[in-house]
């Protein structure tokens, strides 16, 4: 083989993502103010097109009028039901990703909002870290285009087969290291809360787990299999906080 | 003592009051009556025997007290009273061979001639001993009859009437609130039990809009909180992300996120619990509890073995239950939960799945726990701040919403066991 060529589909491939994040466009439909600012800031951040929208109307509105790459739906709004705009999607034959947001966490809403065609249901409060996370591979998802590999660095990581190569050497990982791992690099360079961590890989009721602390020895483990095979990734402890990936 | 029996206590002791003291009233008046109308007998004879005996003078000379009951005895000149006497007094009588009252009228007449005679009448009287003893006998009779049927009526009328007063006590028993308990109707004649009943109704409807929608609002707070939460940890996140800070200020921002972090396990078991309360978790579906222990352990293997406790589960037989799968999997991991991290380094935590019952043991504090409180809410036995107090009584708001027990047991080891209905 031909390392060189190798290295210039790696390249391609950074800067297909790159490309391809610039184009994203998002639509928080949220009537919070304060959450909506919160999420376009720090989607913005991740170089996210994003447009608001405050209530039923003008959500509605927008969604007819562009295509969206995400949306993401709350689902009790001023003047109208959430759900309702997910059937509109639905009528006017949109691609866009969704992911419902909702204070309620009921059965319910959940399963009617994913039978509507919803890519994902988040429960409010959460993590920034897991928005993207959710967003990223709810596109991931609607895109369709197979195998989408994560790039980082000397590091490529496919989500469909849960394998990760290092220099196109397959590192093995359990399913917790890798879940960690692809929670780092779909959050790179970002503060990520020991909590969100917590509550992504070991599931839903660590969140009532009273001691987070075993959540660093896993990370520890993590970070000695990625040094031992050169990977050029840095896990850092932010104390207090949690961890960064640069 | 029932109402019926107090009732009745009450007339019997009144009955042996009233009975007596109306007895003794009723005696003096009857004796009276009868000393009246002898009197006015002895009177009637009197002016009868005067009239006879200016006609027939052979009377002056009638023979002392016989048949006629009456004499006559001629008297000196002089100048006499006429006025009646009356007395009262004893006399021997051959029949009886007692001494008998007799009452007995004197008085003083002349004849056409100017002669004064005595005229004596006699008449027997009512026996007092004899009427009394009667009398006695009579009322002793009169008693125990009334005692008789008040009792007779107490049973029979009072428990009709009573009837529906009881049925009232039964619905109140079996309220409860949040169940919507449905009250058996009365239908009685007796208007007051009728406006009770309906009180009661009236009031039980109140309670239960009032409980109902203090419910919803716990529920309703706790969903309303999740937003201003979800801003507030979002906020902090991206400040952190965004600004230079020293570790210092890192540090105190990451307190500040994992007291939002606990305020937002508060709120969402606070949710659950006035959820599972709500009956919300409605979906039911056959839980394999041995497949979902084992998938539990493996869960919480991480946790465990950063505690170094080791967990084992024991299947002597399994176990299937109609639940809510979500309910089966928060009973089980909160109490899985709790067993791994009230414990000590090297100590274990063991269940074990038997016929309609599981078991789950620790090793821990050396001190039983109080298994009066435990399930209170917000009651912690230890002093972490981190923990919720909701936790049992999660537990417990689950296992009363479908008829399984739980018990606490202390024996150098902690146990929780949870005793399935038979099917």
């Amino acid at each position: 083989m031909f390392p060189e060529i190798k290295i210039y589909f790696e390249f391609a491939f950074i800067h297909l993502n790159y490309i391809k994040q610039i184009k994203m466009k998002v639509l928080i439909i949220e009537d919070e103010a304060g959450l909506r600012e919160v999420v376009q800031q720090s989607l913005e951040k991740e170089k996210y097109i994003v447009e608001t929208a405050h209530d039923y109307i003008s959500g509605l509105d927008k969604l007819s009028a562009y295509d969206y790459d995400c949306i993401l739906i709350d689902i009790m709004l001023p003047n109208g039901n959430g759900l309702d705009l997910l059937q509109e999607l639905k009528i006017q034959k949109k691609q866009s990703a969704v992911i419902i947001i909702s204070a309620k966490d009921a059965v319910d809403d959940k399963v009617k909002g994913l039978d509507l065609g919803a890519d994902d249901y988040l429960s409010k409060p959460f993590h920034l870290s897991e928005l993207h996370a959710r967003i990223k591979s709810a596109i991931r998802r609607n895109n369709h285009n197979g195998d989408n590999l994560i790039v980082w660095k000397n590091v490529t990581l496919s989500p469909e087969q849960r394998t990760v190569s290092i220099d196109s050497q397959e590192l093995v990982l359990n399913r917790k290291e890798f879940d960690l791992l692809y929670y780092f690099i779909i959050n790179p360079n970002r503060l990520i809360n020991k909590t969100a961590i917590a509550e992504y890989v070991w599931g839903d009721h660590t969140d009532q787990a009273d001691n987070l602390d075993f959540v660093y020895s896993q990370i520890k483990n993590l970070r000695k299999k990625l040094k031992d095979s050169d990977a050029e990734i840095d896990i850092q402890a932010v104390y207090g906080i949690g961890y960064k990936m640069n | 003592m029932k109402l019926q029996n107090y009732t009745l206590r009450y007339l019997a002791v009144t009955l042996l009051l009233v009975i007596p003291i109306w007895a003794g009233i009723f005696y003096i008046h009857i004796l009276e009556e009868v000393h009246d109308n002898i009197d006015d007998d002895l009177k009637n004879s009197k002016i009868m025997i005067i009239r006879h005996v200016f006609t027939d003078k052979k009377i002056l000379n009638s023979p002392e007290f016989g048949i006629n009951k009456f004499t006559i005895k001629p008297l000196p000149k002089g100048n006499y009273s006429h006025k009646d006497i009356l007395f009262t007094s004893e006399e021997f009588m051959e029949y009886d061979n007692e001494n008998e009252p007799i009452r007995t009228l004197k008085t003083i007449f002349d004849d056409d001639k100017g002669n004064s005679y005595e005229l004596t009448i006699k008449a027997s009287i009512v026996e007092e001993d004899e009427l009394l003893a009667d009398l006695f006998i009579a009322l002793i009779g009169l008693y125990i009859m009334l005692v008789i049927s008040i009792l007779a009526v107490n049973h029979l009328l009072l428990k009709k009437i009573w009837k529906s007063f009881h049925i009232v006590l039964e619905n109140l028993k079996e309220i409860t609130l949040g169940t919507g308990s449905k009250l058996k109707p009365i239908n009685s004649p007796i208007e007051e039990f009728n406006i009770l009943a309906n009180e009661v109704e009236t009031m039980l409807n109140r309670n239960e809009i009032i409980y109902s929608s203090q419910k919803q609002f716990i529920e309703n707070a706790s969903h309303e909180l999740q937003t201003p939460l979800a801003i507030s940890i979002n906020k902090l996140e991206l400040f952190a992300e965004n600004s230079v800070l020293s570790e210092e200020q890192m540090i105190e921002i990451g307190k500040i996120t994992d007291t939002l972090s606990r305020l937002t396990r508060l709120n969402k078991s606070m949710l659950m619990l006035s959820k599972i309360e709500n009956q919300q978790y409605s979906e039911e579906q056959n839980v394999d509890f041995n497949k979902l222990i084992l998938v539990l352990k493996e869960d919480y293997s991480d946790l465990a073995e950063f505690k170094k406790v080791k967990i084992t589960v024991t299947e002597n037989d399994s176990l299937h239950f109609i639940m809510n799968k979500g309910l089966a999997i928060a009973l089980i991991s909160n109490l899985l939960k709790n067993a791994i991290i009230h414990n000590y380094q090297e100590g274990f935590v063991n269940f074990t799945i038997n016929k309609n019952e599981i078991s789950i043991t620790n090793s821990g504090n050396n001190f039983p726990l109080n298994s009066e409180l435990i399930y209170r809410r917000f009651y912690r036995h230890t002093t972490t701040n981190e923990s919720t107090g909701l936790g049992l009584p999660i537990v417990k708001s689950i296992v009363s919403n479908y008829s399984i027990t739980i018990e606490y047991a202390f024996n150098y080891s902690h146990s929780f066991k949870i005793k399935f209905p038979k099917k």
